[in-house]
């Protein structure tokens, strides 16, 4: 996990008022905003959203942080959270048809990976990862991808310990029943 | 527990001391076992392959710009909302505010043409109502039919009937204009007739 005495740090110059210490937050951890996003929508114009839409809530909220848990946890589960939300928007605009698959999923020339090789991967990914229900794929990005421990997820999703195993599991197998024959 | 479900937990390290002891002498004695565990690491190191997450550098370098611009943007637009949202509540409170102040205008008028009476005039509105001339008039109504009534029902005389009357009103000597024996009468009457 990041250093938490200079997250605080930078918090606190940014609660008196130093802006530039919201911009190095926002580097420091926007990219992996970002990849959390882009694994759970799918594509970038989605992931965009969520980014831009969480650094304006950290902007908004950060006064409000109380140093209770790591700005990386609390970061980590606004992420999660608007992602969700996110998904579950998503889900009514497409079940009232206000939104087709296709359109949805577009990632085209607004991507930010330029390299074929990585972008025939990471859509792959996306393939497999989108087919698994989010709260199960929210998990397996954490658990897989970030090698969080359970103790982590449970503390950013605010989930039991159990529920998560679960999750995983379920995940675990759903994932590998669509890429055995791989 | 199935042994698919075992190399998941396996893989997890979710199975106890004792699960694991076994999952693993079970893995030395069955190949397939060994295979099946292979093919699962297998599937999830390809995912982690597919996780690619150095591209896009200047995206995120340019982001931040980006950000400060929208948030620039949406300031404006809170800032219009607030004007619009205290105008409205100014507008409301203002209306309201003239609607109260009106109301209480009238009355401060009404109030105004009673102040502007002299103060014999007030001294008159007073004196007619503590003398209640309204209430005296009906009183003289009341009086004359029980006066009517007294004279046909109890054969009174008019003046016996009067000061019967005055009686009720307390400011009469019971005994005045009245003999014993007319008292007598009244008393027998008045007990054994029916009224209703």
């Amino acid at each position: 996990m990041p250093d938490s005495n200079n997250d605080f740090e930078m918090v606190r110059s940014f609660v008196a008022g130093d802006e530039s210490s919201f911009n190095k937050i926002a580097l420091k951890y926007q990219e992996k905003i970002y990849w959390h996003a882009r694994k759970m929508t799918g594509n970038h114009l989605d992931a965009d959203e969520i980014l831009q839409e969480v650094l304006l809530v950290l902007y908004s909220k950060l006064k409000d942080f109380r140093f209770k848990s790591s700005l990386y946890t609390w970061i980590y589960r606004i992420t999660a959270t608007r992602s969700i939300n996110f998904i579950k928007r998503k889900n009514i605009r497409r079940f009232f048809s206000l939104e087709d698959e296709e359109s949805s999923s577009l990632t085209g020339g607004s991507d930010i990976i330029k390299n074929i090789e990585d972008k025939e991967k990471l859509k792959k990914l996306d393939n497999i990862l989108r087919r698994i229900p989010a709260k199960q794929r929210e998990v397996f990005i954490m658990r897989n991808f970030e090698e969080l421990s359970y103790e982590e997820i449970s503390e950013i999703t605010g989930r039991s310990v159990g529920g998560l195993k679960s999750n995983y599991f379920h995940a675990v197998k759903k994932i590998y029943e669509l890429m055995k024959d791989e | 527990m199935n042994n698919q479900d075992k190399i998941i937990l396996y893989l997890d390290n979710l199975l106890d001391p004792r699960e694991k002891e076994k999952f693993e002498e079970d893995l030395k004695n069955s190949p397939e076992l060994r295979l099946k565990l292979e093919s699962y690491k297998k599937v999830l190191e390809n995912l982690k392959q597919m996780n690619i997450q150095s591209a896009g550098k200047s995206y995120f370098i340019n982001n931040i710009p980006v950000f400060r611009e929208r948030l620039e943007k949406k300031k404006k637009v809170w800032v219009q909302k607030k004007i619009i949202y205290a105008s409205s509540s100014l507008v409301i409170v203002l209306l309201v505010l003239s609607l109260f102040l009106f109301r209480n205008a009238e009355t401060i008028s009404n109030n105004g043409k009673n102040l502007e009476l002299t103060q014999d005039q007030i001294k008159s509105l007073t004196d007619s109502y503590a003398n209640l001339e309204i209430d005296s008039a009906l009183y003289n109504v009341a009086d004359s039919v029980w006066n009517e009534l007294l004279s046909d029902e109890l054969n009174f005389s008019y003046e016996t009937a009067d000061s019967i009357l005055h009686s009720f009103n307390g400011n009469v000597d019971y005994n005045e204009g009245l003999n014993d024996e007319e008292a007598s009468l009244i008393y027998d009457r008045l007990i054994t007739k029916e009224f209703f």
